[in-house]
């Protein structure tokens, strides 16, 4: 999922400043399983900002929904009708929500509340981490399923570094040594001999350097 | 001067665990308005902060030890969501010393009075200095 997180107060009250009528739109996906931006989250921001307003006796208007999935169109256009008559909208998911709604309404400002951080998963509860760089040429099957891109802090393809300590990366905290953890299992699955094997350098146009990505599927177009 | 707001969220179990049914009452202490919880670890931080906006000085949660918790991790729960509360209206600019959290002892149905004026007592200060705020909430 993306993991995201919500930007510092002061920050999204300056993004908000001046403004008088605010939507805050929260997204039921991604961020709303990180606590990040859905339902609650923006109940919670919105009851901030209220208060805030009110110590401040300036008091601006805060309107509150959460759409199911924020980076698709029908779902935005669903609720369309409630996006007219405000000044600003904040969204509250990942940086495709945002513009997502910055394209379907191009009158109204739309600023972030989040700031979107990884591809991740849920190690346990409330404890998120990075296991995808999206790098768009995946080399999972090479490496026993961990992932050298995203899970070694210098994303090396030919075994751990000189950093790597009892199993821990060398920047430290409780970082596992990705190169640790991909030798471990692939001798637990007796497949240590794949790291024999030659894998030609990796191909990083399908990452960013190659620009912005895109995916047509013809067989899925009307 | 007014008369202080209180909000209080109670845990059922904190109010009235150890009670014959014959001594059960509804929970009362004048000038609090008292909300029963299922539990303290039902209480979000969105419930808090309501309360605020709907015009309460102080808000208090009470809670069980966490040793005695019926739903086993409810009251350890709520600590943690007791900070992050406070984090949440400092930043919106409000004293969170206004948000008490008390263990009490079970069942506490039958020493509110006493808690709570223990908790009008030690807020009084922050109050005084913050009353202010509270002129300017949504009521």
């Amino acid at each position: 999922m993306i993991v995201g997180e919500r930007k510092p107060f002061g920050e999204i009250q300056g993004l908000l400043g001046g403004y008088n009528n605010i939507l805050l739109v929260g997204c039921g996906t991604c961020v709303k399983v990180c606590f990040t931006g859905g339902d609650k989250e923006v109940a919670v921001l919105a009851s901030q900002l209220r208060l805030a307003g009110a110590k401040g006796k300036k008091k601006a208007a805060i309107d509150e929904m959460t759409v199911e999935r924020q980076c698709e169109i029908e779902f935005v256009d669903e609720v369309a009708k409630k996006f007219k008559g405000h000044d600003v909208i904040m969204s509250m998911a990942c940086g495709a929500g945002v513009q997502m709604l910055a394209e379907r309404f191009p009158d109204t400002p739309v600023v972030p509340a989040v700031n979107t951080t990884f591809l991740g998963l849920l190690q346990k509860q409330g404890h998120f981490v990075e296991n995808c760089q999206g790098c768009g040429t995946c080399v999972l099957g090479a490496f026993g399923g961990i992932c050298p891109v995203s899970r070694c802090a210098k994303s090396l393809f030919n075994g751990p570094c000189g950093g790597s300590q009892g199993g821990k990366c060398e920047i430290g905290g409780d970082t596992p040594c990705a190169w640790q953890q991909i030798i471990d299992r692939l001798t637990k699955l007796k497949q240590l001999d794949n790291l024999k094997a030659h894998v030609p350098p990796k191909n990083w146009s399908t990452a960013r350097h190659g620009g912005p990505r895109k995916l047509i599927r013809e067989d899925n177009i009307l | 001067m007014c008369a202080m707001k209180i909000t209080a969220l109670c845990c059922h179990n904190a109010l009235y665990a150890g009670l014959e049914p014959g001594e059960i009452s509804r929970a009362y202490v004048e000038g609090v308005q008292i909300i029963e919880t299922p539990c303290s670890g039902k209480v979000d931080p969105i419930y808090l902060l309501k309360a605020f906006e709907k015009g309460a000085d102080c808000v208090v949660v009470l809670a069980c030890d966490q040793r005695l918790c019926a739903t086993i991790e409810g009251s350890k729960r709520i600590h943690k969501r007791i900070e992050r509360t406070k984090q949440l209206l400092a930043e919106a600019g409000l004293d969170p010393e206004r948000l008490v959290l008390r263990i009490v002892r079970r069942p506490a149905l039958t020493s509110l009075d006493v808690l709570f004026k223990g908790i009008k007592e030690a807020t009084k200060g922050i109050l005084d200095n913050s009353l202010n705020d509270t002129s300017s909430m949504p009521q």
